[in-house]
């Protein structure tokens, strides 16, 4: 698809946002429900640390809240007639569903919208973007870091992104075949709300390498590894939501790329149906013209 | 059909926690071994080693299982001072998990 250069046929630039209504953007709103969920994960994870678990007293573990565990013990619950692996619970299995149905109608809004793992990864590429403006030698450091390894990375980026798949089908498979999280101990996200245990894991390895990743590539968690994001995003395929770039409303300035925390090529697709969109809306939410990025409902599989 | 993104945003919020909400007003919610989706209270039952959770301490495992305690933390090369009050989640580590204690009871 050729890059239009010239002034674009259709759509207008849109009005600048002033006041509180510059505030109120889709971002905003969006990192308010990010916020609101990973605060609720965090109290759950001090209430289970300080109050403990004793023979009595009840205080649901943060794994509780995990839908990927409700993807690992499914095998086990529809085979023994209702029970699960350790530590999952039927929450599991209905937040499973939720991703599923949620993946089904909306593709992959988890990853974009509640995920809290995808949030912290996004916090501290916001910090690197922030500290990248105020230091003029770390940003000429990283551009020039980037520049150099621009060929190299681009192959690398694109054969990485099949990881997540294979790590799917061995932790669901692991889990099916041996009745335990095999993957738990890999888990980053496992390892961050049982960070209270104190116990060195490689899922902490795994999570110390995503968080300081998170400074240089956006979400790498997301983009090579997550299997709940890989399943979310095979299933999205079927969904009748999809992201539309009009090309005569579009001109050059590829904002709807860079800000992609996903790394997509945005601005020469028309429309973004892969596997790897996390549904975030940033592409639409940033762009400058009118009409020339939109969210859009049609028939599954049929957007073009 | 054009979708706003704010909308987007709000069916998002729906659909997730419309599903969650509903299979909790069902009753099919539980986010602990302790407590079945309805509710009561989980107890460990002698003929099931499946209804062994982690919260369990060795003691209920003993008594339900009538295993002497001594026995469950030798055949795991559990400490043998190991309080029997400890919950059998704590307890794991390379050479013990619950699903070999399950396996380990059912065997015996």
């Amino acid at each position: 698809m050729p890059i239009q250069t010239t002034i674009p046929k259709h759509g207008s630039v849109k009005p600048r946002r002033k006041g509180f209504r510059a505030l109120f953007t889709q971002r905003t709103f969006r990192r308010l429900i990010q916020l609101s969920i990973a605060g609720f994960i965090l109290y759950i994870i001090i209430i289970h640390a300080t109050a403990g678990e004793g023979a009595k007293n009840v205080t649901p573990s943060p794994e509780a809240y995990c839908p990927f565990g409700g993807l690992e013990t499914l095998y086990k619950y529809i085979t023994s007639g209702g029970s699960f692996i350790a530590h999952t619970h039927l929450s599991n299995l209905v937040l499973a569903i939720a991703v599923l149905v949620t993946a089904l109608l909306l593709r992959s809004a988890f990853c974009g919208w509640i995920c809290p793992l995808g949030f912290i990864q996004d916090l501290m590429h916001n910090l690197s973007a922030w500290l990248q403006k105020r230091s003029v030698p770390l940003r000429k450091a990283l551009r020039s870091l980037g520049e150099r390894g621009r060929r190299t990375w681009a192959f690398l980026d694109k054969y990485l992104r099949f990881v997540k798949y294979g790590v799917l089908v061995w932790a669901v498979t692991g889990a099916a075949i041996y009745g335990v999280m095999v993957f738990r101990d890999y888990d980053p996200w496992s390892a961050l709300i049982n960070i209270t245990e104190w116990t060195l894991t490689p899922g902490l390895v795994i999570l110390g390498l995503t968080v300081v990743g998170s400074l240089f590539v956006e979400r790498p968690w997301c983009r090579y590894a997550c299997p709940l994001g890989a399943f979310s995003g095979l299933l999205g395929k079927l969904s009748p939501i999809y992201i539309k770039r009009e090309a005569d409303a579009c001109t050059p300035c590829k904002i709807c790329t860079k800000t992609c925390p996903m790394g997509l090529e945005v601005h020469t697709a028309t429309t973004i149906t892969s596997v790897d969109c996390i549904s975030c809306l940033e592409c639409v939410d940033e762009c400058p013209r009118q009409g020339a990025m939109e969210v859009k409902a049609g028939i599954p599989l049929m957007a073009k | 059909m054009k979708v706003n993104p704010f909308v987007y945003g709000i069916i998002v919020l729906l659909v997730f926690f419309g599903i969650i909400i509903g299979f909790q007003q069902a009753g099919i919610w539980s986010t602990s071994g302790k407590v079945s989706g309805s509710g009561q209270q989980v107890q460990p039952s002698a003929g099931d080693v499946n209804s062994i959770k982690g919260w369990m301490t060795l003691e209920q495992v003993s008594t339900t299982f009538d295993v002497p305690v001594a026995e469950i933390l030798s055949a795991f090369n559990l400490p043998a001072d190991t309080p029997p009050s400890t919950a059998v989640k704590d307890l794991e580590s390379d050479t013990f998990d619950i699903p070999s204690l399950r396996t380990w009871l059912q065997e015996r």
